[in-house]
């Protein structure tokens, strides 16, 4: 029963950062192959600062794949894109408090996954 | 009738008492029965087939070519028909690679929007490779496959899309995500009316432990299924192929065993099922299998069928009525088998499963290995119930139980 705690099943039904961005300049959809689930994830950067400022994201996932969602998006804001990859599965997990079981990586480390890519792609079109 | 305390053949249930094991399309638990065979072949049987000139050698062969007969038998195919494969993908992947690379640009491949990816992605390689085209059996609401309507040049009913340049028929007897059982006999009569040369192949994954299954009257050139979901041993398949088009097609695999002379350049295969089954085969996996039939039919396929129906109508009831609850498949109890699919409204199917697990109840949740099938009928994932004679209404009521507390942790 370790997944649903009270809080994270309240972060659930409330989850931060769900949603979408007008003017993003990293967007990405990444694919959880255990589950088909989808994500979407939309970054707007500063413009001189290159950090931060939003982050979206939408996807019908568990209530790992949504809370784990919400707090790394929370941990991006005011980061630059390198300090953003630096950011771990413990570090996410320092703060949900669950055990991660093989079945459920995929679902924890999604938008992580996606994430890393978009910033992948973005850094090569410069 | 099946005796009441059926679940003491199974030793999974002495070691884990409360386990409620509800996820045997997944693959099914093994009776003591076939764990034996396979410990005692490899105590009392071990070396290898079809070489040694000693004793142990003969034993050991026959006991892979009984085997090969029981299940021909179970089938009402003849033993040259059997090959035995690591399961129902290898058998697939097998038809697939050795039939279907003879196809031609423009051909014609004949799938539905329900199958499991064993029984797409092999032709999806095929497709790209040959330049042949898929076409796909839409759906109706009740996931029903449609026989009738028109093609839209992708998809449609079986009708629309059968054409001169059909040359495959492949689908699976039962879906295992909607749980329908597909009338094959009536699809297979239709596609050879219409042209006797169209191969037709069935995925029996979902089907064999559940429904008697004969070869001959269903029309099927290829029937593939895996031992490990009709209570045999993991790693042993089976792939029947008509005798006619066995002797036509091409080796999958090459090397030991499947060869009558090789020379340096070339050579010879040996004919029927041999040519198919290349290197040291899985015969303890041959013998468990062998075993896992006898014992089905000691029970008999019409008591498993009657007993799973009644199963299946007592989970209907209360889950047909649950709230929030979304059943796929067709709704007519007479068209499905015991396996059911759900849609749990606002939660995750894979919450559902984790919350039914701490309930001590095993389903299966996510895509089922059915990808653009459940894009099709709109549903991200799902939660999967599928019943095996074993279980019990025990089982039935305390996943609901576990049910109960998805609604009370999410209390929507
Ligand atoms: C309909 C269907 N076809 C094929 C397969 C593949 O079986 P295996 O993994 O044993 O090859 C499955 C297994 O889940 C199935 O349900």
């Amino acid at each position: 029963m370790d997944f649903y705690k009270p809080d994270l099943v309240k972060l659930f039904k409330n989850p931060h950062n769900f949603g979408t961005l007008e003017d993003a300049d990293i967007e990405i959809v990444e694919t959880n192959a255990t589950c088909g689930d989808e994500i979407k994830m939309q970054i707007k950067l500063d413009k001189k600062t290159k950090k931060v400022v939003d982050v979206k994201y939408v996807c019908f996932g568990c209530l790992v794949c949504i809370t784990s969602s919400s707090v790394f998006t929370d941990m991006m804001k005011g980061k630059t894109l390198a300090e953003v990859k630096k950011i771990t599965l413990e570090d996410i997990n320092k703060v949900l408090q669950i055990p991660i079981t093989s079945a459920k990586l995929n679902c924890i480390s999604l938008s992580m996954k996606a994430v890393n890519k978009g910033i992948s792609q973005y850094e090569q079109k410069k | 009738m099946i005796k009441t305390n059926i679940k003491d053949d199974f030793p999974i249930f002495k070691n884990y008492p409360d386990l409620v094991y509800l996820d045997n399309a997944a693959t099914t638990q093994k009776p003591r029965g076939v764990i034996e065979a396979v410990s005692n072949y490899y105590q009392k049987f071990n070396s290898n087939v079809h070489r040694g000139l000693y004793q142990l050698a003969e034993e050991s062969t026959r006991i892979y070519e009984d085997s090969r007969k029981t299940v021909a038998a179970f089938i009402g195919a003849d033993q040259e028909e059997i090959i035995f494969t690591r399961n129902t993908t290898e058998g697939l992947n097998l038809v697939a690679y050795s039939l279907g690379l003879n196809l031609k640009k423009g051909d014609e491949i004949i799938l539905s929007l329900a199958e499991h990816h064993s029984n797409l992605v092999p032709w999806q390689i095929i497709a790209q490779k040959t330049g042949a085209v898929l076409k796909f059996i839409d759906l109706n609401e009740d996931g029903e496959l449609d026989l009738n309507s028109s093609s839209d040049g992708q998809k449609g009913g079986l009708k629309g899309l059968l054409s001169v340049k059909t040359k495959i028929v492949s689908l699976a007897y039962i879906s295992n995500v909607l749980g329908n059982i597909n009338p094959l006999k009536e699809i297979f009569k239709t596609v050879k009316k219409f042209n006797s040369q169209i191969i037709c192949i069935v995925d029996a994954a979902q089907s064999v432990a559940h429904l008697p299954l004969n070869v001959k009257s269903l029309q099927a050139d290829f029937v593939a299924f895996s031992g490990h979901k009709m209570y045999g041993p993991m790693g042993i398949g089976v792939l029947y192929g008509k005798k006619e088009i066995l002797e036509k097609m091409e080796p999958f695999l090459g090397g030991g065993d499947m060869i009558a002379a090789v020379y340096l350049n070339h050579s010879e295969y040996k004919q029927g099922a041999a040519k198919f089954e290349a290197g040291t085969p899985n015969v303890a996996g041959a013998l468990g299998l062998g075993e896992a039939i006898r014992y089905l039919q000691a029970i008999g396929m019409e008591n498993i069928e009657a007993k799973e129906k009644e199963l299946t109508a007592y989970l209907w009831e209360r889950l047909e009525n649950f709230p929030n609850i979304k059943i796929l498949g067709t709704k007519d109890l007479a068209k499905r088998s015991s396996l059911v699919a759900f849609e749990y409204k606002h939660v995750h199917a894979h919450d559902v499963g984790a919350i039914l697990s701490s309930s001590n109840v095993a389903v299966r949740a996510g895509h089922h290995c059915a990808m653009p099938l459940h894009k099709n009928i709109g549903v991200q994932a799902s939660t999967r119930i599928s019943l095996s004679f074993y279980n019990m209404h025990k089982d039935i009521d305390q996943f609901f139980i576990g049910l109960q507390k998805v609604g009370k942790i999410f209390a929507f």
